[in-house]
Parts: structure tokens; C-alpha cells; sequence
């Protein structure tokens, strides 16, 4: 009986020994030649939220390309400058990347953070999550009519759960606000947060992003109501696109709102950043990585953005548009002006 | 009056009302100032006002029950003026270790702490501090730094 | 039924059962350092199980988990450090036990209802998953906020003497966790200019200075370093006795299930609040609670372990962890191509039962390693006090350093330290603070979602509080607050006495 117990422990031990030594593994990088040993990929947005969701696949594909492990590291809050700014102050040598939602381009003229595209350089600008609307299951509002009509009947009243200041779920809101439906707006520190919170029936609805929902939707917890964008969705050919009801609106829905973006800081090596850009290619590829994003009927912005030179175009564009909508709603603190952003071209 | 004034509790019960007022203060004018304009209930400073409210009533109690202590319970805890300076002593040994990690490597310095510390302690067996100051230093250094992989200063 | 003989082949399986045991051994080596996290440790787990297959993964981590949790116990008995903050409260009552010379009654008392706990949580994730969501669901932010609120009311009047002063303590814990960027606005608050201040007041660093330091700088005021913190007695403690408490670890247990499936809330909540539900209900206990009562640590133990789970409810039924370690956990989920959520416990079966199989299986290695290792263990408390505080401060710093490698987390434990002899001295007691430091940011984004949702309804004071749940906790504060005023106090106690006449 001693014995056995002894060789218990001493395989306890044994794998003790193993786990330090992976430990030590982890502690290692920062040297020797790239890809180091571990690259933390920082979302900045709590679990479960798209971008963490993407960011983790991505991060899973990434990690077969490189051949190295990927931990991916959220760091939410304050509409994700916390987790940005943590990149900007890692070491540049690559150890440490940046799966960003879209705040990162608004959060100059919110006075959040004096932080922008411009800071980064993109390795590839990776998804657009299409944006959802949705109420719970005992939500009195059937369709995407009857919400919108109780929005127009009583402004200010009808609650609607966002993640902060400058974020997606904001500018949704303020288009909204520009056809004449004022939700009233309530912060959550995730999207994950906002669907519990439509659940548990503290608010009315949100504006989700699809994947973080479809589970919901197939469970029968949330009702879908609409799609943010111009084009019905395949899976739901029932469901109206928000430019069916909202007139006009076709211009302000084509952009996509939530473009997820993987950058390094400014100044990460021109041959880490290529080396980046091939795994990324690579992962692409990757069966598992292109099935979630299939399923989840998510835009792939790679293909539409294959180049630097594309995606910082699109940035630029994207920064003037959603910046410029939130300056004429009087929702930003500094004009995009003070910035160079420029008014886009009407 | 001047007895009161004498009486611990009945001294925090002041500070305490008066950094309660001070917080509500630094709050309004922060909210003021704030760069990123929102109504006051959904501002930063709602929740710091709140517990500056708390903090002032939590004082005037402190104080009002420091003015009913009486002289016996006050008495009770006298401060010990050697035991005052041996904790100064202490924490300024903790101080200068904490200070010395960065120049020196964790070795020498924990090396060099403990011994100091044990002594001051009134340990007084030379081989029993030299055994401790050496081998617990590195104990911790191959347990932190070699096994979990945590870097030690 | 299902539950039962999905779990039986991961009992049988050898393979599952030795990697269980594996992570069970680490647990209790990493939770009983100060410095080293369960969190930590399974972060660190999540990459080495990368390439290995699901079932495996999840039985090293629970139990790492599973054992992890108990064994922050260890060190907040024997040097009053607690690992994390989920053992603070252990520390009130096992520390005094283990300066008596019973680190060894204490220790055992711990593993034995850790165990009770742990399988209590887990058994009522296994069947009751679906309520608990249900009911955890109706938690409005006003809800949130009201049962922290509670807490700290609760917990005020607990570990200091005078109720007033046990408030400030927390009050004041509250205010130092609002230091740091807005979690809504993303300003910065409170930081008065200190850059490292931007990211808040780093919670274990603190709560090292507050207990394993101050502890210290007390002991040097004593001028006591001669001679031993306690000799150890090994005691026989029947079955019997042992047995007694089990009852009410069962309310206990309920408690921290409860509270462990709140997002957010988490096992320090839980502690606290079944530390001072045990303060009520028991009578007479073995001693006074905070002098070495048992009972205390019963409460606190049970409850603590009863959260884990807990927590993994919403985990998978919501995919919103409850802490930060199912946030981890929940990662190596999706790691493995798992996605929790609603439908989860249909479409992933397998996983469930392993992670059920591999929580009560951590259960019973945490028994196992909890008896083999408290008579040994429990010796560290006989060394020389004038060796053993030299070594705990080292450990202070390490502890404080090893977190994130920052320099500054060494001098917020070392202010923290400073404070927190303060306070012991004048009689504000640590323990309220360290509750309001871990609650005070979801208490601060609660209560403004509550204002912020209250704010465009048609009735603003009953959208606020006229609900069924935020009713009670709000009576039930409210109640706790006044009760304790010593003026009330006073009449009550004069109202039962002529009763009892």
C-alpha cells in the first residue's frame, strides 16, 4: 500500500515537474529569433463577445501556422482602450499582438484615449460580425415594424443595452437616431453582458453581433428582429434587412461596422510583420478557422482588404464616416476635425 | 471639549467626516471639468458622491460615539512607545529590502534582509541565521524562478 | 440517472483519473504559495493542454481547481496570508486557532468541509442547472449591488468590535477600488496623476500587505518574536464531532452555489456573507467567532468551495463566467471547439460528465491530499517566530512581485501593510475592506446601469426597487444596518431581556 502511494506521489511530482517546465517555456520569450516561444494575442473586450470569439479562432489557426502557442489575453474595458493601450506598452519585437474591435477608431474624438489606427500597423483587417437586432422570447414586439413604431411612439424610453461610448452599438444607435428612433441607451461592459441583460429583461433589445447570438436564437431565447445591413441574411430569409424598414438608410448600413482588425504596435520589424502576414494567409485557409466563419455567416474582410495599402484606405474611410456621423449627433467630445479626420466625400 | 479633542475615535471620526466632504467636493468639480460631458447620474462621479455622503454620516457617528467613550475604555489601549519604534524599525528594514531588490539580485538582498531581520529579532545563533539567510533565498529562487517560471527581480 | 452512468466511464478510466490527480497535486502546491493563483495556474494549464484531447484537459483542471481553492486555506491558517481572496475569511478564525496550537484542528476542519462544499456545488450543477440559471437571471444591476451592499453591511459588524468603524473599513475598501479607469466613460479616476494607478489597485498584492504583512509589523509591535507561534498539538477529533457541523455546511453550501452562479459576485461574496450567516444561526459556538471558532471556518470553507460549482453554471449555460478561473476555463472551451450556451449541456454531453466526473474526482483527492498533508504541514507553526517572520515577509514580497512582475505591486503591498496595522489597532479590522476592494467596481457599474435604466421609466423609484428580489435584499440591508446601530442594539437587547424575565 506505501508503496503504491509513493509512486502516486512520484508521478504527481513528475508531472509537476512537466507543467513548471512548460511554465518555464512561457517565461522564455522575448528571446531567440521570432516566432518566440508564446504570442499573446490581446483582445480587448471580455470572453465570449465577437471580437473575443473571432479573436480566438483566428488565435487557434494562427497558433497551427506558426507552430507556436498563441494565449489569447482579454484585458475589457473602457470601450477597449485598456486592452490597446496594454499593446502600445508591450516590447515591439511581435511577442504581443492586437485583435481590435472598432472603438480603436473612434476613441480620439470620444476623449477616451488619444489612440487611433494610426498607432498600429494592420497585419490584416480579419472579420466583419454582421450586426443583429434582437429581443427576448417575451418581448411584446414580433417584428422589426412594431419595435421600431414603440421606439417612435415614446423616445427615450425604450431601452436598448450598448457597450459604451464610441462603440459599434453605439453608432448603430445613431443611425437610428438620424431616422428619427431614439432608443434610451443603458452600458454594458460587453456584448455578452447586453444579451444577458435582453434575456433577463432588463432592456428591451440590443444590437448584437450575429455569432454571439445564433446559440440564442436556435435555443429560442432571443427573437430575431432584424439585420443591420442592406442584404437579407441566407439562414434567415424571413428576417427583413434594417434599409427594407428604415428608408434611406441604404448609404449609412453598407459599411461594415464592426470590421475586427489583428495589428501590432507601430515599429514591430518589417520581417516579423511579413512573417505575421503569411501565417495569417495561412490561417485563412485553415478548414476550421473558414467553417466558424461560414457558420456564423461573418464577412470575411480579408478578401475584400488584401493589401496594406487597402486596409489602411479603408480605416481612413471608415474613421471619416463613423466619426463625422457621431460629431453631427453632438455625441463626441473633440470634432474629428482637430484630428485631420476629413468629412467624407457626400 | 478640549477632552474630547484628546480621544482617538473622536479624532478619525473628524478625519473621516472631513475626507467625506473633501471626496464629495473633489467630485463635483471633477465632473465639472470632465473632458467627456454626461449627465450627472450616469457620470464617474455619481458613485463617489454617494460614498462621500456615506463617508461624512459615517464619521458623525464615529464621533459621536468617540464623545461617549469613557475614560477607562480610552485608556486601555496607551501607546507603547518601544513597540512604536520597533515597528518603524521594521518596516523601514522592509523599505530598504524592497528598495535594494532592483540594484541588487533577489539573492543577495533577501540574503542580506533576512539576516538583518533575525537579528533584529533577537535570533542570535550565528549558524542558525547563516543557514536560514542562505538557504531560503535560494529555496524560493529555484521554486519561483526555476520551477514556475515566475522572474524574480 | 443519464448523470450517473455518464460520469461512470471517466471513473473507471485510469488515464482520467491520474491526470486528475496530477492537477490535484498542483493545486495544492500552487494555491498554498501566497503569489501563485489558481487562476495562474490554470492559464498556464490552458496552453500546455492545447493538443490534448478534451476530457483529458478538463480532468487535470478541475482538478487544479477543485484543490487549488482549499488550499489557499492552508496559508491563511498557518501564517495568515490568504492566497486569494475567496480565503480571507478563513483567515479570521483559523489563524487564532493555529496561534492556540490547533493549526491541525483547523486545517482538518478545512479539508472536510472544502469537500463537502465542493461536491454540494457540483452535484447541483449536475441537476439543478437550469433553475439556478433561471433564478440567477433575474438579477437586475440594482440587485447587484443591493447583495454587495448587504455584504459589506454584514461584514462590518463582524470583524471589529464597533459597527461604525468596521463601515469605514469597508467604505473604505470601496473607495480605493474606484481608483483607475471608468469602466463606462474610460476616464481616469481618482489616480491623481500615478500612470500605474490607471489600471487600479492590483487586489492581491493588497490583500498580502493586509493580512501576511501586517501581521508582521503587529507581531514586531508585540515584541513577542521570542518563542514559537503556537506548539502543535495533534488531537483527536472523532468522527462525531466532526460530523456535527454538517447540517448547517449545508446552508452554507447553498449559499456559496447561490452566490458562486451570480456573475461577477464570486467566492469572497460568498464567504463573507455565509461567514456572517454563521455568525447568526450559530448559538454558542466553540468560541467566539474571530478568536478560533471552527465554525467560522466551516462557514467559509464550505461556502467557498460550494462556489466553484457555482460559477461553472452560467458558465455553460450562459458562456459568462462567474470568476477568473471558469474565464479561463472557458477559453480552453472554445480552444477545444466546444460552445457553451444554452443548448451546451444537450449537444456536449461528454464534456459535461467529464467535467462533473472530473470535479467530484478533484473532491476526493482534495480529502485525501487535505488529510496526508495538515499533520505535516501544520508544523511550520512551531518554528521560531524571530526565523518564521523574516521568511513571511520574504514571501510578502515575492507574493506581491510574482502577480505581474511589477515593482509597484511590492509598494502597494507594502502601503497596504502599513494601513492595515492601522486599522488593526485602532479596531477597524481588515477584513471589510478587503470585501470592499474586490466589490467596490461592479458595485460602482451597477448601481449606474440601475440609474441609467431607472432613469427613462415612467416611475423611476419603483423601477428601481419595486421587484420581488430587490425588495428582500434591500429590507434585508436596510435591517442589518439599523440592528446594528448601538442604540438599537442596545433596545433590543433590553426588550428581550425583560422577555426572558
Amino acid at each position: 500500500m506505501r508503496r503504491v502511494i509513493h509512486r502516486i506521489a512520484a508521478l504527481a511530482l513528475a508531472v509537476c515537474l512537466l507543467l513548471s517546465l512548460a511554465a518555464c517555456g512561457a517565461a522564455g520569450s522575448g528571446t531567440g529569433k521570432y516566432p518566440f516561444r508564446t504570442v499573446r494575442m490581446i483582445v480587448p473586450y471580455g470572453a465570449n463577445g465577437t471580437t473575443d470569439l473571432v479573436g480566438r479562432k483566428l488565435g487557434a489557426a494562427l497558433e497551427r501556422a506558426l507552430g507556436v502557442s498563441v494565449v489569447i489575453d482579454n484585458q475589457p474595458g473602457a470601450s477597449g482602450s485598456l486592452g490597446c493601450r496594454a499593446a502600445l506598452d508591450a516590447p515591439r519585437d511581435g511577442s504581443v499582438l492586437l485583435f481590435a474591435a472598432d472603438s480603436l477608431g473612434t476613441q480620439r474624438v470620444m476623449g477616451i484615449s488619444d489612440m487611433s489606427y494610426d498607432d498600429f500597423d494592420p497585419i490584416y483587417t480579419v472579420a466583419n460580425d454582421i450586426k443583429v437586432i434582437v429581443v427576448g422570447k417575451n418581448a411584446p414586439y414580433e417584428t422589426i415594424g412594431d419595435l421600431l413604431a414603440a421606439i417612435e411612439a415614446a423616445p427615450n424610453t425604450v431601452q436598448m443595452a450598448y457597450t459604451g461610448p464610441g462603440g459599434s452599438g453605439h453608432v448603430q444607435a445613431l443611425i437610428m437616431n438620424e431616422f428619427g428612433y431614439y432608443p434610451a441607451l443603458t452600458a454594458y461592459s460587453s456584448g455578452a453582458d447586453g444579451i444577458i441583460a435582453v434575456m433577463s429583461g432588463q432592456v428591451v433589445f440590443t444590437n448584437a453581433n450575429y455569432s454571439t447570438v445564433a446559440d440564442y436564437l436556435d435555443a429560442g431565447e432571443l427573437r430575431l428582429l432584424a439585420v443591420c445591413a442592406t442584404e437579407r441574411m441566407e439562414k434567415y430569409p424571413d428576417v427583413p434587412a434594417l434599409s427594407e424598414v428604415m428608408a434611406g438608410s441604404e448609404a449609412l448600413l453598407s459599411i461594415p461596422y464592426t470590421p475586427l482588425s489583428l495589428l501590432v504596435a507601430g515599429g514591430v520589424p518589417d520581417d516579423v510583420q511579413a512573417m505575421l502576414r503569411s501565417a495569417c494567409e495561412e490561417a485563412f485557409r485553415d478548414s476550421e478557422f473558414t467553417e466558424f466563419m461560414d457558420s456564423n455567416s461573418i464577412e470575411k474582410l480579408y478578401e475584400k482588404y488584401p493589401t496594406v495599402e487597402e486596409t489602411r484606405a479603408f480605416y481612413r474611410e471608415w474613421e471619416s464616416t463613423v466619426c463625422w456621423l457621431m460629431a453631427d449627433a453632438g455625441a463626441t467630445v473633440y470634432s474629428p476635425a482637430d484630428f485631420g479626420i476629413a468629412r467624407p466625400a457626400a | 471639549m478640549r477632552d474630547h479633542l484628546n480621544n482617538k475615535t473622536v479624532r478619525e471620526g473628524l478625519a473621516v467626516l472631513t475626507a467625506g466632504l473633501a471626496l464629495g467636493v473633489y467630485s463635483i468639480i471633477s465632473f465639472r471639468r470632465s473632458a467627456v460631458q454626461t449627465a450627472w447620474i450616469l457620470s464617474p462621479w455619481l458613485f463617489p458622491m454617494l460614498l462621500a455622503v456615506f463617508a461624512a454620516a459615517l464619521g458623525a457617528a464615529l464621533l459621536g460615539g468617540g464623545c461617549r467613550e469613557t475614560a477607562e475604555s480610552r485608556n486601555a489601549d496607551k501607546p507603547d512607545a518601544r513597540g512604536a519604534l520597533r515597528v518603524l524599525a521594521a518596516a523601514l528594514m522592509v523599505a530598504a529590502y524592497c528598495a535594494l531588490l532592483p540594484l541588487l539580485h533577489f539573492l543577495p538582498a533577501s540574503a542580506l534582509f533576512l539576516a538583518g531581520m533575525m537579528l533584529f529579532l533577537g535570533e542570535r545563533r550565528w549558524w542558525s541565521i547563516a543557514a536560514v539567510a542562505v538557504a531560503a533565498p535560494l529555496v524560493l529562487y529555484a521554486l519561483f524562478a526555476l520551477f514556475l517560471g515566475v522572474r524574480l527581480p | 440517472m443519464d448523470l450517473f452512468a455518464g460520469m461512470l466511464p471517466y471513473f473507471i478510466d485510469l488515464r482520467f483519473v491520474l491526470l486528475c490527480f496530477a492537477g490535484a497535486a498542483a493545486g495544492l502546491f500552487v494555491g498554498a504559495i501566497p503569489g501563485l493563483s489558481v487562476s495562474m495556474a490554470t492559464a498556464l494549464l490552458v496552453s500546455l493542454t492545447y493538443t490534448w484531447e478534451t476530457a483529458d484537459a478538463l480532468a487535470m483542471i478541475m482538478g487544479v481547481y477543485v484543490v487549488g481553492v482549499f488550499s489557499g486555506a492552508i496559508s491563511a491558517i498557518l501564517i495568515n496570508i490568504p492566497g486569494a481572496p475567496s480565503s480571507v475569511v478563513t483567515t479570521l478564525d483559523g489563524y487564532p486557532l493555529a496561534r492556540r496550537g490547533e493549526a491541525y484542528k483547523a486545517l482538518l476542519y478545512a479539508a472536510v468541509y472544502s469537500f463537502v462544499g465542493s461536491v454540494f456545488g457540483l452535484l447541483a450543477l449536475g441537476l439543478l442547472a437550469r433553475p439556478v440559471t433561471a433564478l440567477a437571471l433575474r438579477f437586475q444591476p440594482m440587485d447587484y449591488f443591493l447583495l454587495s451592499l448587504f455584504g459589506l453591511a454584514t461584514v462590518g459588524g463582524l470583524s471589529s468590535g464597533n459597527y461604525a468603524k468596521g463601515l469605514v473599513s469597508a467604505l473604505l475598501g470601496v473607495f480605493l477600488a474606484l481608483i483607475g479607469l471608468d469602466s463606462v466613460v474610460g476616464t481616469p479616476r481618482l489616480t491623481f496623476g500615478i500612470a500605474p494607478l490607471m489600471a487600479g489597485i492590483p487586489t492581491v498584492p493588497a490583500l498580502v500587505g493586509l493580512f501576511g504583512f501586517a501581521e508582521v509589523l503587529s507581531a514586531v509591535a508585540e515584541g513577542t518574536a521570542d518563542g514559537a507561534l503556537g506548539t502543535v498539538r495533534r488531537e483527536k477529533i472523532p468522527f462525531r464531532t466532526l460530523r456535527k457541523e454538517l447540517p448547517r455546511a449545508l446552508y452554507y453550501c447553498t449559499i456559496g452555489t447561490l452566490v458562486g452562479a451570480l456573475p461577477g459576485a464570486g467566492t469572497p461574496v460568498a464567504a463573507f456573507l455565509a461567514y456572517g450567516e454563521a455568525n447568526r444561526i450559530v448559538k454558542k459556538p466553540s468560541r467566539p467567532f474571530g478568536e478560533g471558532a471552527v465554525e467560522g471556518i466551516v462557514a467559509s470553507e464550505s461556502a467557498n468551495n460550494a462556489c466553484i460549482g457555482g460559477a461553472l453554471i452560467p458558465m455553460l449555460t450562459l458562456a459568462v463566467p462567474g470568476d477568473a478561473v471558469t474565464a479561463i476555463i472557458l477559453s480552453v472551451f472554445y480552444v477545444h471547439g466546444l460552445q457553451p450556451g444554452p443548448t451546451f449541456l444537450m449537444r456536449n454531453a461528454a464534456s459535461f460528465h467529464a467535467i462533473l466526473a472530473g470535479g467530484l474526482l478533484g473532491s476526493v483527492f482534495l480529502l485525501l491530499l487535505g488529510l496526508l498533508a495538515a499533520p505535516r504541514i501544520s508544523r511550520v507553526v512551531a518554528v521560531p517566530r524571530r526565523i518564521l517572520l523574516p521568511l513571511v515577509t520574504v514571501l510578502c514580497v515575492i507574493g506581491a512581485y510574482a502577480c505581474s512582475n511589477r515593482l509597484f505591486d511590492v509598494g502597494v503591498m507594502f502601503f497596504f501593510g502599513v494601513l492595515g496595522f492601522f486599522l488593526r489597532r485602532r479596531g477597524y479590522g481588515t477584513a471589510p475592506l478587503t470585501l470592499g476592494l474586490v466589490l467596490g467596481g461592479m458595485m460602482d457599474a451597477n448601481f449606474r446601469r440601475a440609474v441609467s435604466l431607472a432613469s427613462t421609466a415612467e416611475n423611476p423609484a419603483a423601477a428601481l426597487f419595486l421587484r420581488p428580489i430587490t425588495m428582500t435584499l434591500l429590507v434585508l440591508t436596510a435591517a442589518t444596518i439599523v440592528l446594528n446601530i448601538p442604540g438599537v442594539r442596545r433596545a433590543v437587547s433590553r426588550l428581550r431581556e425583560k422577555r426572558s424575565a
